[in-house]
């Protein structure tokens, strides 16, 4: 057999390969074969599902509506009540109804393009494209997602100035202009350089709030967090601050906080870090469809995409707020 | 006075691709809705990309054409209504944010509740209304190269199931080629 035969037939074991089912031996066959190709950046997976933990529904859950078919899921707030007051004896309290706050969750799709591929063409790769770009397409979904949580925490944090993640630190957007009245605080705001102090007075802003919420997650770029690293052995502590010189920054506890930690810079700007609540003060995630690939094989095309349906909103406005590490300090509480 | 409230139902503002849609393969668009946009279109209603690739509601002039004099935007026939919750949804919601249209340029014959009321006849050229009738097709009232036309009358206005009245027409994309506007 010539060697060009014997390069047609490895490309066929390939395709066939590639095409049995997933995690039969012959498609492990063709992966392991398949994995020497230089990778040319770096994929993560997203933070959006660690902030808020995505919960898989059906459609027993929904909330059928009267004028649309879009699915939709009534969720309930806590309930708040009035003061108590002091009064003299022989008197009855004063009459209250309960009214309790709900929310509707709506759901759209999140889609990766429909990559197709000629089988012919296909059998040319060494490497197992298919499952490369399968595993893209489930991190682009996973970003997308990002993207549209970080729209909304920057709308709420600007006090609806902006939702853009990027212009979060737009003069316009910041400090006085992150005033939210009703909740008698600042949630967006500069800090001085990042040290102990300012990464203490940054967790002071969720318990600024007349809610008095305490953060439990913290977002931050991998760039920002490299200022984190560069704390001294006096400012995070002794053990952590040897375990960061020689490993790096891994996500851990600092601060009572859990941290995120995301290469996408674009949606968390350098010298920024958003905080959150807990999940179960901050708001709800759904997956009425979770993350799937579809993939179909005709003639003599190969086609996959990635798509899912979830919806989820951020019920309080009192669980998020941003902190820019620029050299000045304003004040979660001066009102302007 | 009890039982006077009439809730909106999904079925008052429809676009339904009566042939030529491949459920799979689709010629549709999605953008995101202009911000500025004051005119909501409804399923069913006429949308075009402005020049930062955003969705406005109608096309022609003053609303939201390309950069250059002279460029037609390419009507889009909204797939969902600004409105509907995967398109603008509650506070604090994540979804939403982006509205698809079907390309007029694409082959399909559409049936839509969102025209200027009239009487329309087979072959009769369609275009896109303006001022109050933003975001509905109409009555070309001129001739081909003088009107832009994004539609002719396939079948005329009759009451469907749900006693609306709509129209359909087959999607064409065709510019006014002798006229230096596009309205």
């Amino acid at each position: 057999m010539n060697e060009k035969a014997i390069k047609e037939m490895a490309n066929q074991e390939l395709i066939d390969g590639l095409l049995s089912p997933r995690g039969s031996e012959m498609y492990k066959e063709a992966q392991e074969a398949a994995e020497d190709y230089i990778r040319m950046r770096l994929y993560e997976d997203g933070f959006f599902r660690k902030i808020l933990p995505m919960r898989d529904i059906s459609f027993d859950e929904i909330t059928d509506q009267v004028d649309t078919d879009v699915p939709v899921k009534v969720c309930e707030k806590e309930p708040n009540a009035g003061a108590a007051y002091s009064m003299p004896f022989g008197t009855m309290p004063i009459g209250a109804y309960i009214k309790g706050p709900k929310f509707r969750v709506m759901f759209d799709r999140i889609m990766s393009k429909r990559h197709r591929i000629d089988i012919d063409k296909l059998g040319t790769y060494r490497m197992d494209i298919r499952q490369v770009m399968e595993d893209i397409l489930m991190k682009k979904i996973q970003e997308e997602e990002d993207r549209k949580m970080l729209v909304v925490v920057a709308y709420i944090v600007s006090q609806g100035n902006t939702q853009d993640p990027a212009a979060i630190q737009a003069a316009g957007n910041i400090n006085a202009n992150s005033w939210n009245a009703e909740l008698e605080v600042n949630q967006n705001v500069t800090l001085e350089a990042m040290d102990r102090d300012s990464l203490a007075e940054m967790t002071k802003g969720l318990p600024s709030s007349n809610r008095s919420l305490n953060p439990a997650m913290a977002l931050v770029n991998n760039i920002t967090v490299r200022d984190v690293i560069k704390l001294s052995r006096d400012e995070v502590g002794g053990d952590l601050a040897e375990d960061m010189f020689k490993n790096g920054f891994s996500e851990q506890k600092i601060m009572g906080l859990d941290w995120a930690v995301t290469i996408k810079k674009k949606l968390v700007p350098t010298n920024t870090i958003y905080q959150f609540c807990e999940p179960r003060f901050t708001g709800k995630n759904y997956a009425l469809r979770n993350t799937t690939l579809s993939s179909k094989s005709e003639d003599m095309w190969i086609e996959f995409w990635a798509w899912e349906t979830i919806g989820g909103a951020i019920a309080n406005d009192a669980a998020v707020c941003a902190s820019h590490f620029a050299g000045t300090a304003y004040g979660w509480d001066t009102a302007p | 006075m009890a039982g006077t409230h009439k809730p909106g139902q999904m079925f008052d503002h429809t676009q339904i691709e009566l042939s030529g849609r491949s459920l799979t393969y689709p010629l549709d668009f999605g953008a995101p809705v202009a911000p500025a946009e004051t005119v909501l279109v409804k399923q069913g209603g006429v949308c075009s990309l402005n020049a930062s690739g955003q969705m406005v509601t109608g096309l022609g002039d003053g609303v939201g054409r390309g950069a250059v004099d002279g460029w037609t935007p390419m009507a889009l026939i909204a797939i969902q209504g600004v409105e509907e919750f995967d398109v603008t949804s509650d506070y604090g919601n994540f979804s939403g944010g982006v509205q698809s249209g079907l390309v007029a340029s694409g082959g399909y014959e559409i049936e839509t509740t969102e025209f200027v009321a009239g009487t329309y006849l087979p072959n009769e050229p369609l275009t896109f209304g303006l001022t109050t009738n933003r975001g509905k097709v109409e009555h070309a009232g001129a001739k081909y190269s003088d009107v832009q036309v994004l539609g002719v009358v396939s079948r005329a206005v009759k009451a469907n199931e749900y006693d609306k009245d709509v129209l359909a027409f087959w999607s064409v994309f065709c510019p006014a080629v002798n006229s230096d506007t596009v309205s």
